[in-house]
């Protein structure tokens, strides 16, 4: 079910919102989604320069250092030098180039010539070939008994192209450790370098240098795994640097980035927590949405109150209209926008004068109506009766009228006066209604009587009036005298408005706790657009009386808590039915015991 | 006990805590020469830690320590083949301390979040000592010029990676009766030059593997002044041995000469522990000044006085006080001193309990 929005202000900030947030917050999203790859972007980016930047300059590390022991061995081999000149120039050779520990120079049979050393050489002739340096071979990187990492370079040297023995230097990496614990990414991120056997070798978290020393084999590690360790066999120098997210052994999250150094087949791998990388586009991203959900919020807000503002003259039309419609024609709207709501509140205040004059002129048709339909009723019920009083009272004076006529002439002025009796005593019951006095009666005795009452009326009319009484005494609190007008009054209509040889039938029944009595014709009926004001004043459908006769008879009825309805259909006839509340028997028997 | 001990008239137990020792003279030296460790069979002991048996590398708190028993209980004694095997099983929470950290490694070991790094200068320098008997050496002005010809700011970043303290003589810089404007050698090759290059100097210098670079540093810079120095490996116990026995024209070797200064009597007086095959009459004129001081202002001047006759007449090129550092866990609360080897509060340290604390020197 679509939720309905009753409140202008509220459709009105709604529209707002819709019209101006929603780009707004469309707006947002596209950012954040811009920001969060920008942002990833830019950190795997740097991370990336970072991780190359640092390749390079080890390769550059390494490779100059092999170009070093490369132009010592063409000074040795092009100088001629004596063997303890070429001693002595291996021994200030090392204290010049640092990283050579050593530098031992041997002849073609593995002899020592020279060397570096002040007793024998550590070195050896390598047997593996290790990584080609430009005519420098490279072996593999190991961890010394100093905790230094060394590697072995040696050159075989040629003479005439004749092998012509091997130069052979040990060489200390301490600097590439060096470069890689320089490399601070963020507050945590660090940098390592892993071997193409996937052995590490530098690792920059001062905490992870223990994996160096024990030698560590990175192959599980994400980046190693997927390839970012070259073959230098097969590394070629447009290897693309890979970037990942992984988690590490630890559980955390991390963005490793990897470079490899082609010449050597080493990799460098960056790696920083994700949590950190992407620190600055998380606060970002939070300040964006803090700024929507705030410009959000002040959109609704402004929408909502300049819409308040907007509708406040239609707030005040529906309030006066709605006082108006209560009665209060005397509203009026002071509306001063200016605009087309001003115009509104005019209109609205030149209508609900018009209104006034109108009902102003109404009340006064209907108080003339009225006073002339009371006017001619009571001429109407009133003549009748005084002209037969006035000529039966002629008459009565009259000498030659016997004592029979005279007798005669005597209940007629009797019988009209009762009729002026009965037209004045409606009209101050309509004026001063007599307060009832309710006793327990039953109401077939009560309706019976009545029916006998009647019956020679309706005799005289050609007429049946027939009572039907149900099994009983059928016990009410009521009052016997106005009851009786009640059932007197409605006969006399049924009896008036039935066509000779009609039937006037009055009927009583018991319906659980209530008791009916139906007073039913075979009358003309009632014009259905009639018959709901039949019970109003001054409302009739003869041509003689006020019209008081039902409206009477139903303020009895609900003055003791009965009911009376009224069925009709023209040329059919009309039913009357009366309900009471049933009164407890054993009560009625207590109260009469 | 050595020479120091010579003073000694007689010593007797007043308690069984307390001795008194009699003597013929004068003699400041001797209470340094006592910080010697006193060790009974029995196992008693007289400092925070003894030994729990003369064959085993294992230390027990001795109870009745006079400044209180330490915290520690027990300290095991455990030797690694290399600096990386110990490194690596102290990073694997194996080992608690490693005693030395070479200057070679120092550097990238440092920064590491669960284990603190000391460093200290040690109380050993590293010289180049010679033959007093060898022709070449016997005149003063030869070994001053030799001592003027070394550059030993440049020997630490050779030969040292950077890690040591320049030394212009054997007393420790610290000690107390060290005077503040000592004389020095002023590093002056030319002028050296002048004296050296016309003798033609030639000589075998016994060299011990560790101190390679040093040495190769050091013919270098004589080499500059004419001088030349050959260098001979030979092993720290042979080394010893040729040392006592005179038999070298020179040897680059390390001698322990401090803190107090009981130890440069015990190394350079003829009648001390290399018996006379170092020093001469000049310096051990100067020493036996100091050993019979008779207060502290004639024992001060008697120091300086000292350190004037080993200018004058150098019984070796002083090089360089090393540099070392000291691994402990994390997991210790050690008291750290400034200037001072972490070891010397070895009965303070406590285990840490719950946070970490961090102590850095």
């Amino acid at each position: 079910m679509r939720p309905r929005i009753r409140h202008l202000a509220t459709r009105f900030a709604l529209l707002l919102a819709v019209a101006a947030v929603v780009p707004l917050l469309a707006y947002g999203v596209v950012s954040l989604i811009s920001l969060q790859r920008g942002t990833r972007q830019s950190i795997v980016t740097g991370n990336l320069n970072v991780a190359t930047r640092a390749a390079e300059e080890i390769r550059r590390y390494v490779t100059s250092n092999a170009e070093i022991l490369k132009a010592l061995s063409a000074y040795l081999q092009e100088t001629g030098l004596t063997q303890a000149q070429q001693d002595r120039t291996l021994k200030n050779y090392v204290l010049e180039f640092r990283e050579f520990r050593e530098i031992t120079l041997f002849d073609e049979g593995g002899a020592k010539i020279a060397t570096s050393r002040i007793g024998e050489p550590k070195v050896a002739i390598p047997k593996d070939p290790g990584v080609a340096l430009g005519g420098v071979s490279m072996s593999p990187v190991r961890v010394d008994e100093d905790l230094l990492p060394t590697a072995t370079f040696a050159i075989h040297l040629m003479r005439l192209n004749q092998p012509a023995g091997w130069l052979v230097g040990e060489f200390s990496l301490e600097e590439m450790w060096r470069m890689v614990d320089q490399i601070r990414i963020g507050d945590t991120g660090f940098a390592m370098v892993v071997a193409p056997g996937g052995e590490l070798m530098a690792h920059g978290d001062p905490d992870k240098k223990a994996l160096v020393a024990q030698s560590t084999n990175m192959r599980a590690h994400p980046l190693v795994s997927r390839g970012a360790a070259g073959d230098p066999a097969v590394a070629d120098a447009t290897a693309a640097p890979i970037s990942l997210e992984y988690v590490d052994a630890d559980g955390r999250s991390n963005l490793g980035v990897a470079a490899q150094i082609p010449t050597l087949g080493w990799t460098v791998i960056v790696e920083q927590p994700t949590a950190e990388a992407y620190a600055i586009g998380a606060e970002l991203q939070r300040q964006l949405i803090v700024f929507i959900s705030i410009g959000l919020l002040a959109m609704i807000s402004v929408g909502y109150f300049f819409g308040r503002s907007f509708i406040r003259p239609i707030l005040k039309l529906k309030s006066a209209t709605q006082e108006v419609a209560k009665g209060q024609l005397e509203t009026r709207v002071d509306i001063r926008t200016g605009d087309e709501f001003t115009e509104l509140g005019d209109a609205f205040n030149t209508m609900a004068n018009r209104l006034v004059d109108l009902t102003e002129n109404i009340k006064r048709q209907e108080r003339q109506a009225m006073f002339g339909r009371i006017a001619a009723g009571i001429f109407h019920d009133l003549n009748h009766p005084v002209q037969n009083i006035g000529n039966n009272a002629s008459l009565l004076v009259r000498p030659d009228e016997d004592a029979e006529a005279r007798e005669g002439y005597v209940r007629t002025i009797q019988k009209e006066i009762a009729t002026l009796k009965r037209f004045m005593d409606d009209l101050r019951n309509l004026a001063k209604p007599k307060p009832l006095e309710r006793f327990a009666l039953d109401l077939n005795s009560s309706v019976g009587e009545i029916v006998e009452a009647m019956r020679p009326e309706g005799d005289r009319h050609g007429i049946t009036v027939e009572g039907r009484f149900a099994e009983g005494p059928l016990t009410i609190d009521g009052d016997r005298f106005a009851l009786g007008r009640v059932f007197r009054n409605l006969i006399t209509n049924a009896i008036q408005a039935t066509e000779t040889g009609g039937r006037v039938t009055i009927e009583t029944s018991r319906k659980g706790d209530s008791v009916e009595v139906s007073i039913a014709d075979t009358g003309s009926g009632i014009p259905p657009e009639r018959l709901s004001a039949i019970f109003d004043d001054f409302v009739t459908t003869k041509r003689r009386g006020l019209g008081l006769g039902l409206a009477i008879s139903k303020r009895i009825v609900e003055q003791l808590d009965g009911t009376i309805t009224v069925q009709s259909e023209v040329g059919r006839g009309t039913a009357f039915t009366l309900r009471f509340p049933a009164r407890d028997d054993r009560a009625v028997q207590a109260a009469a015991s | 006990m050595g020479s120091a001990f010579e003073d000694i008239n007689g010593i007797t137990a007043a308690s069984a805590t307390e001795i008194t020792i009699s003597l013929r003279r004068p003699s400041p030296l001797l209470i340094e020469a006592l910080e010697s460790q006193i060790r009974k069979p029995d196992g008693s002991a007289t400092g925070p830690f003894k030994a729990i048996a003369p064959d085993k590398p294992e230390l027990v708190a001795n109870d009745a320590y006079y400044l209180g028993r330490p915290s520690i209980d027990r300290i095991v004694i455990q030797s690694y083949p290399s600096i990386r095997a110990a490194w690596a099983e102290m990073l694997r929470n194996s080992t608690d301390m490693l005693y030395e950290v070479g200057s070679d490694a120092l550097d990238s070991l440092t920064g590491a979040t669960d284990i603190s790094l000391f460093t200290f200068v040690r109380h050993y320098q590293q010289l180049l000592i010679f033959n007093p008997r060898l022709p070449a050496f016997r005149e003063p002005a030869v070994r001053r010029a030799l001592n003027s010809a070394i550059n030993r700011d440049e020997i630490i970043t050779d030969g040292l990676n950077g890690h040591g303290v320049p030394s212009f003589g054997p007393i420790w810089p610290e000690y107390w009766a060290f005077p503040a404007n000592h004389s020095t050698f002023r590093f002056d090759p030319r002028e050296a030059a002048i004296t050296l290059r016309p003798r033609n100097i030639k000589f075998v210098c016994l060299v011990a593997p560790r101190f390679e670079r040093v040495a190769l540093a050091l013919r270098r810079q004589l080499g500059a002044v004419g001088v030349q120095m050959e260098l001979r490996e030979i092993s720290l116990e042979t080394l010893d041995q040729d040392l006592l026995a005179g038999n070298f024209d020179a040897v680059l070797t390390e001698f322990i000469s401090g803190p107090s200064f009981f130890r440069v009597y015990a190394v350079w007086h003829s009648r001390g522990l290399l018996r006379g095959s170092v020093g001469n009459d000049h310096v051990n004129a100067a020493l036996d000044l100091v050993r019979h001081a008779t207060s502290d202002n004639e024992y001060r001047a008697a120091i300086a006085g000292f350190q004037e006759a080993v200018k004058d007449d150098p019984p070796a090129v002083f090089l360089a006080w090393s540099q070392r550092a000291r691994a402990v866990n994390r997991r210790f609360d050690v008291v750290a001193e400034p200037g001072r080897d972490i070891l010397t509060t070895l009965r303070l340290w406590r285990p840490v309990v719950g946070d970490l604390t961090v102590n850095r020197n």
